[in-house]
């Protein structure tokens, strides 16, 4: 089953999951929660929610390696192949993800610099056993794009495409982390 | 499949395609591909862009890219990929429901 995570009301959208490619769509916020690692998840005192997967998000990996364990995906905002961050994710068999907003975005030598970054991220996350979900947590309708599409695109940066179906397809077995 | 905030004319969305590529697949990319607009449908949502067999990959993966056409907010989507222009002729009349298929304009 493949899923991805929209970044606004799923009531606005006119056509199906279906016709994208997916079987179903997340809302951020929503289905999904999203926390700031360090002194602002703190200040704003909500934590993973039962029953949603939780995404911890930081520039700082420090930061996500020490929050590794409360969250269920990890989302290190510079892709930052720390070799300390993808061994605390193996052995706490947490997920990173790879955020598809953060290459269409940007335009130019910006957008080639951050599909370099994702590329390398993503080959460290393969060599460290780590599994990636890929989402595009898009604004509007025009930013999403289908499995299909991701792939022509990672095929071009050495990533096949069935591990692209396969990052789509996880964040349905996501379970809470703090259940554990 | 073009998904457009707004109407895009023929001439506007063949200039663009073409810069937008040109920037994604870089000049010898673009030389190798050769991507051109051959057939626009008359509701101006669907077209088939003709290209280097050996490059459609690459051009799916720049169509993916492209994020506005001019100041508009647009979607490319590839929906059927052929050898033969009659095929994504048929294919689009199909997804269009339309049982007669269109001529070059």
């Amino acid at each position: 089953m493949l899923t991805d995570i929209l970044d606004f009301d799923l009531g606005q959208l006119r056509r199906s999951p279906r016709f994208y490619g997916f079987d179903s769509f997340l809302q951020l916020g929503k289905d999904v929660t999203i926390h700031p690692a360090g002194k602002q998840k703190k200040l704003s005192g909500a934590g993973p929610q039962p029953g949603k997967p939780s995404i911890v998000f930081s520039s700082n990996t420090e930061e996500l390696i020490r929050v590794v364990k409360k969250f269920d995906v990890v989302y290190s905002t510079i892709y930052d192949a720390s070799p300390a961050l993808l061994t605390r994710l193996n052995v706490a068999k947490r997920k990173a993800l790879v955020n598809i907003s953060d290459i269409l975005g940007k335009e130019g030598a910006d957008r080639a610099q951050m599909m370099h970054r994702i590329s390398r991220f993503l080959e460290f996350c393969r060599s460290y056993r780590v599994e990636v979900v890929f989402a595009s947590m898009a604004k509007d309708e025009f930013s999403i794009r289908g499995p299909q599409e991701i792939a022509d695109i990672f095929v071009q940066l050495g990533v096949g495409r069935e591990q692209i179906r396969y990052s789509y397809s996880i964040i349905n077995d996501v379970s809470w982390a703090g259940s554990e | 499949m073009i998904m457009a905030d707004s109407h895009i004319d023929r001439p506007l969305l063949q200039s663009m395609i073409q810069t937008s590529l040109l920037e994604k697949l870089g000049e010898i990319g673009f030389a190798k591909a050769d991507p051109k607009l051959a057939y626009t449908g008359h509701d101006g949502t669907t077209t088939i862009i003709r290209c280097a067999h050996t490059e459609a990959e690459s051009v799916r993966a720049g169509l993916a890219l492209i994020t506005h056409i001019g100041y508009k907010k647009v979607h490319l989507m590839p929906v059927f990929t052929s050898g033969t222009i009659l095929k994504c002729k048929r294919a689009l009349a199909r997804a269009s429901g339309k049982a007669r298929y269109g001529h070059n304009s």
